[in-house]
């Protein structure tokens, strides 16, 4: 059975008067994969390089399966480490380079050993033919490659990579996206990867921690946070398009969205203790909005203000009022800039966040109202 | 706004052809974006539009008349690169003021133009501050901004998104599709990321060694590549491809002969017109379906891993030896389902040698 492979409590750390990060907890099960999501600046490196052992937190503790290891330093904490711009050593051969780990006085192994797992490491990335070659003969890709090949020989408990592929061209980015993520499910080990891109981030973890200004935010399974986004600024960072946050005032037991014609009736539960004329912010899932060309009954009108053909599918930009929503539509429908075209909000589908603080206001303790 | 033609157009660095006969008409007002991997050509294309670049042959037009001796500032054309080049001692109004004072325009004027422009790109708020400290968004605005608010012939953009984070990208990629259809300027962008291409482009050229590889709407490039580069270079995740044996019989699964494959006549005959017996079929992830059926065309598949990215269910199967990516609707039942179905519409074959087999 599984069990929890990396456990923070309460991790704090401050830079002069800048709280960098403000009370980090977060659970990873052995085997799992963990997104670590946030905008640049967020807190994800100092989280990662907290765990790492590479800066030292204000307050908190870091359990590594099990055994504090807050005060161990970074040599005996057995985890790897992939930084952005990934520090290859330059002197050395790509082999070399992958076998510097097990060549350290804490891991050293045998140099048969040594053979067997750099050349496993490599195939697994599709770097065995460089083996021989110097880093500097090598692309910036195949060097990505070498520094995650480099982290991949040992077996540590756990695995920290930090916008690793970012720098990366996107076809590059993608093809190592599902290699990582198949690579890391096959040999079962545990895995934090910190990143500001929702797709990759998506594409590869289990489970994803949103991380803002130095909180966390939500940790859960993408369903888990789709179906309960504590926060609008979650809703702003997953997704894509991301939730469509829409300014709108209380009047009457009823929700008015600038620039949408027909009021939402939102269960008095839900903006209940709201004063008439107070704001609120809802947010809706692009997915959860319907859009038409034609005027349909509960229907609202709106301006197409831009849109976005994307071979596969394309996107529009609608705006009404102070109002933006962005949706995935069909590739069916024609569709040109400055076209009329209407929305539908469907009270059940819709979240409702304050405005000055962000929180979900949870008096709607679930929002399957009407269904 | 100006029609461009690119005639023949070839810029050699030595030996070496960094831009290879390339002929390209850009339609007045038209979305244009050179995309390709580093290397292709882009940035010298684009740069020998500018003037930036010597051309070694051919001939560039606006509207008809010959620029290709002209120098840049005689061009009338408007670059933005990748990183801002805001003059940091101006404020953003003395920044976008500052072409039409360069050129004599009286104060007046130039007041009517920035109360244009500000609205235009909605940047008021930002008129009266310096550069720095200001998002690189609105600074990539700002700059956008200075570059056509003296009406130039044609708007040039190298890789104007690259150096911004992805949330602000994604947020430029919008305000630059919406400016560039309201202001009807004629636009030529480069960048070697896909998606932003088939997000911006009315029309997008793709590029290799110098050469085009392909020129077509998003929809066109995605659908109908003209090649197996522009199959594996156009969308995500990448097309599968699939080797087959063509033998009397028709088409197998060159890994395991049992399996067959159907394709249009005017594929096996173009294949056999070459005298080849090996062919590479392409699909694109979403186009594979998964089915419990069993039929001759239905290929036994072993599923390897399945998960949830997004809203939908990529999974990947083997498939006599091969890896088959497919996405999937999240809510696909996986179980009992051992077939992969290819609808032949949206199959597309190629020659080893990567050209395109078929009718397109």
């Amino acid at each position: 059975m599984s069990q929890i492979m990396l456990a923070v409590q309460g991790l704090n750390k401050r830079f002069g008067s800048k709280l960098a990060l403000d009370g980090i907890d977060v659970t990873v099960m052995e085997g799992e994969v963990l997104g670590l999501l946030g905008p640049t600046g967020a807190g994800k490196t100092t989280t990662l390089r907290c765990i790492s052992g590479l800066h030292k937190p204000d307050a908190g503790k870091i359990c590594l399966a099990g055994q504090d290891v807050t005060h161990e330093s970074p040599m005996v904490r057995d985890i790897a480490v992939v930084f952005e711009g990934f520090n290859l050593l330059p002197t050395l051969s790509v082999y070399d380079n992958i076998a510097f780990p097990l060549r350290s006085p804490h891991y050293r192994e045998d140099e048969s050993e040594v053979e067997l797992r750099v050349k496993r490491a490599a195939v697994d990335l599709r770097i065995d033919h460089l083996l021989s070659r110097r880093t500097d003969q090598i692309s910036g890709g195949e060097g990505q490659r070498v520094a995650v090949a480099r982290a991949l020989v040992r077996r540590p408990k756990l695995f920290l990579l930090d916008e690793p592929l970012s720098a990366l061209d996107l076809k590059l980015r993608e093809a190592l996206q599902s290699e990582l993520r198949d690579m890391y499910r096959r040999r079962g080990q545990t895995l934090v990867y910190a990143s500001h891109d929702f797709l990759s981030t998506a594409a590869i973890a289990s489970r994803i921690a949103v991380i803002d200004v130095g909180r966390l935010l939500q940790t859960g399974t993408l369903a888990e946070i789709y179906a309960d986004p504590v926060h609008r600024r979650v809703g702003e960072l997953i997704g894509s398009p991301s939730m469509a946050l829409l300014e709108a005032k209380v009047r009457d037991h009823t929700v008015t969205i600038d620039g949408y014609s027909i009021p939402l009736q939102l269960s008095a539960l839900r903006i209940a203790g709201l004063a008439n004329g107070a704001s609120v912010t809802i947010g809706f899932w692009p997915e959860d909005i319907g859009f038409s060309m034609q005027s349909a009954p509960e229907f609202a009108a709106a301006t197409l203000w831009a849109t976005d053909f994307r071979g596969k599918d394309q996107a529009v930009e609608v705006r009404f009022g102070m109002n933006r929503v962005r949706k995935v539509v069909s590739t069916d429908l024609r569709l040109a800039q400055g076209d009329p075209c209407f929305l539908h909000l469907d009270p059940a589908k819709a979240f409702v966040f304050a405005t000055s603080s962000g929180l979900r206001l949870r008096a709607d303790t679930d929002r399957c109202e009407g269904q | 706004m100006a029609k461009v033609e690119l005639d023949r157009l070839t810029v050699q660095f030595g030996d070496v052809s960094a831009v290879d006969g390339i002929s390209l008409v850009l339609d007045q007002g038209e979305f244009i974006v050179l995309l390709g991997p580093s290397g292709c050509g882009k940035t010298t294309a684009l740069r020998s539009i500018a003037g930036l670049q010597h051309v070694t042959s051919g001939e560039i037009r606006f509207d008809g008349k010959a620029v290709t001796a002209l120098s840049p500032a005689k061009r009338n054309v408007a670059m933005v690169f990748q990183f801002v080049s805001l003059y940091p001692h101006l404020t953003v109004r003395q920044n976008v003021a500052f072409p039409l004072r360069a050129k004599g325009v009286s104060s007046h004027e130039i007041a009517k133009k920035i109360d244009w422009i500000a609205k235009v790109f909605t940047i008021d708020d930002i008129l009266d501050r310096y550069p720095v400290g200001l998002p690189p968004g609105s600074r990539q605005k700002a700059a956008l901004a200075r570059a056509v608010v003296r009406d130039p012939d044609v708007l040039l953009l190298d890789e104007p998104l690259s150096a911004v984070d992805e949330q602000y990208r994604e947020e430029m990629r919008w305000e630059l599709r919406h400016l560039q259809k309201k202001l009807g300027i004629t636009t030529v962008h480069v960048t070697h990321d896909q998606r932003e291409a088939m997000s911006l482009a009315d029309r997008v050229v793709l590029m290799k060694a110098g050469r085009i590889v392909q020129v077509g709407s998003p929809t066109a490039l995605f659908n109908d590549p003209a090649d197996r580069f522009a199959a594996f270079f156009i969308g995500s995740p990448g097309m599968n491809f699939i080797d087959l044996t063509l033998a009397a019989d028709g088409l197998h699964v060159a890994a395991d002969q049992t399996l067959r494959v159907s394709a249009p006549n005017s594929v096996l005959e173009s294949a056999r017109a070459g005298g080849l017996n090996q062919i590479v079929l392409g699909i694109r992830p979403h186009m594979v379906e998964l089915t419990s059926e069993e039929g001759p065309d239905l290929l036994p598949a072993t599923l390897l891993d399945a998960a949830p990215v997004g809203r939908d269910l990529q999974a990947q199967f083997t498939l006599a030896g091969q890896t088959i990516r497919a996405v999937l609707p999240l809510e696909a039942e996986l179980r009992d389902r051992r077939r992969l179905r290819l609808p032949p519409a949206h199959c597309v074959f190629f020659a080893p040698d990567g050209t395109r087999l078929g009718e397109r």
